[in-house]
């Protein structure tokens, strides 16, 4: 184990037919961090987050989370995922909001274990930390945006999680529940001590919140204080010349 | 009681019709939440080359169409977790190849007697006594392994890549999931037919989707209205002297044109 890192990336490169994504990736996330992973589409930023959860293998180099090979952990519990919404859920099966924050609990439950009383209370709870409990009937494809990301969010929390990764979690969220919701973010991350990695291409939405940044394009550029960052001339490297940083006050 | 259940091929079509009516909807709403119904017709086309091969050795057609369609249903999971095809590539070239297969080996086994127009269309008085003891068993281990990995599924019909992450096993419960499809295909055949099969698993589960509120609530509608539609189909074609798997179908139908219509009634 890499300093009592929660995950840990070695050396690792990742190519896809031939064309390297990334190349000798080497982060370390420690316990409490607030990680921002930006960096322009096409970057790798999705795919070092799926290495990270173990859904894809790297060409070269080793993953650890919690101080294991990704290949061998087990104890998925500890770790909360909220997936890119790209694959819109309009139109598909209607599941009701406490149905898919339950999905959460699964994991933690065991194969072939039916969900208890716990199961289902552990639900009211993550829906009230992310102040849905009262839309725990509706049906996720009839929220808004932000409410559906907030059931996602919920589902990650629902197995009490010392870590969670979200991929562009506010893509097609409207700008107040951006905010929002990166409060509530910061909020986890603070008060419940969870360890957050956060993917975006918008450096402008996270800026505010995280407490360390990694840029990304194919190698790893910087990975620092989100102000040596904006001060740096990290910028230009990344998303090429002429791009000013805005950070909006709060 | 009513004079159809005096025939014993109609009390072996309703035996059967009502193990199908119960599997096939429920697995077809795992499949359409997985946006992967298509499987269920690829699965039908390629078991009716089944049928051919095992009338061709001389075995119950089931048996070859059983053997068929799980083969076919594991090599297209195979294709589609490799990305060596994409999923609906592999879909349509299964698809006309199996009916390809099957007219072929009729073709060969001039000496055998298939009745293909029944095996395309369904038929109710085909079920055999032997057919029972294959259909009934198998739908019964359908029911028992979604009664048993019931959340897991589900889980994995939302969202194949979250349920990964949890640490379910999601290669094995895909693989589960395509042989069970390919199970139920197989105890449609003789009721349903081959070329409507798709159609059993997919109309009622459309239908649910209209008022239901809930995955599970969703289930059960599907599951109500595939045995409504059976039910029915069986009677109508009886009385009316049509075809089975085409009245069962067109009843399907009939309820999901009602129940597009009851969601646009204002509440």
């Amino acid at each position: 184990m890499s300093g009592g890192a929660v995950i840990s990336v070695r050396d690792v490169t990742f190519s896809y037919r031939e064309e390297p994504v990334l190349s000798r990736i080497n982060l370390d996330i420690i316990p409490g961090d607030y990680l921002g992973i930006i960096g322009p589409n096409g970057g790798g930023k999705t795919t070092l987050l799926k290495l990270m959860l173990g859904l894809i293998r790297p060409t070269v180099g080793s993953v650890e989370l919690f101080g294991n090979p990704v290949g061998d952990f087990q104890e998925w519990s500890r770790i909360g995922y909220v997936p890119q919404k790209a694959t819109s859920i309009e139109a598909r099966f209607p599941f009701t909001v406490a149905e898919v924050v339950a999905f959460g609990r699964i994991g933690r439950a065991g194969l072939l274990r039916r969900l208890k009383a716990e199961d289902r209370r552990a639900v009211d709870t993550a829906l009230e930390q992310v102040n849905m409990l009262a839309h725990r009937r509706s049906l996720v494809t009839e929220l808004s945006g932000g409410q559906q990301q907030r059931v996602f969010i919920a589902k990650a929390l629902v197995s009490q999680p010392d870590i969670m990764l979200l991929d562009e979690p506010t893509v097609g969220v409207d700008v107040q529940s951006q905010d929002d919701f990166y409060h509530l973010l910061s909020r986890l991350n603070r008060e419940e001590g969870i360890t957050l990695v956060v993917v975006s291409h918008d450096i402008d939405v996270i800026a505010n919140e995280i407490s360390s940044v990694a840029c990304l394009n194919q190698t790893l550029i910087c990975h620092g204080s989100p102000q040596e960052f904006i001060t740096g001339e990290y910028m230009e490297k990344l998303y090429g010349k002429g791009r000013k940083f805005i950070l909006h006050g709060h | 009681m009513l004079d159809i259940f005096t025939y014993g091929f109609m009390v072996r079509a309703f035996l059967a019709g009502i193990t199908i009516g119960l599997v096939a909807p429920l697995i077809g709403c795992f499949l359409v939440a997985k946006r992967y119904s298509i499987i269920a017709d690829t699965l039908a086309h390629a078991s009716l080359a089944g049928v051919a091969l095992g009338a061709l050795l001389f075995i119950n057609p089931l048996i070859g169409a059983l053997g068929v369609a799980l083969v076919i249903a594991l090599v297209i999971e195979r294709l589609r977790v490799g990305r060596i095809l994409t999923g609906d590539v592999a879909l349509a070239m299964f698809l006309s190849s199996g009916l390809a297969v099957a007219i072929v080996l009729i073709g060969l086994s001039k000496n055998v007697q298939i009745d293909l127009f029944s095996y395309l269309f369904g038929s109710i008085t085909t079920v055999s006594r032997q057919d029972l003891w294959i259909i009934m068993p198998l739908g019964g281990l359908v029911l028992a392994f979604i009664g048993l990995f019931y959340k897991e599924l589900a889980y994995l019909a939302f969202d194949d890549e979250s349920a990964r992450v949890s640490g379910l096993p999601t290669i094995f419960l895909n693989q589960a999931l395509v042989i069970l499809a390919a199970v139920t295909v197989v105890l449609s055949l003789r009721i349903v037919g081959g070329l409507l099969i798709g159609a059993l698993m997919v109309i009622p589960v459309a239908a649910a989707m209209q008022n239901g509120r809930s995955f599970s609530r969703t289930i059960l509608y599907a599951v109500a209205f595939g045995l409504a539609s059976v039910v029915a189909g069986l009677f109508a074609s009886f009385y009316l002297n049509t075809a089975a798997g085409g009245t069962i179908v067109l009843i399907s139908l009939l309820l999901f044109v009602i129940s597009v219509a009851w969601k646009k009634i204002p509440a």
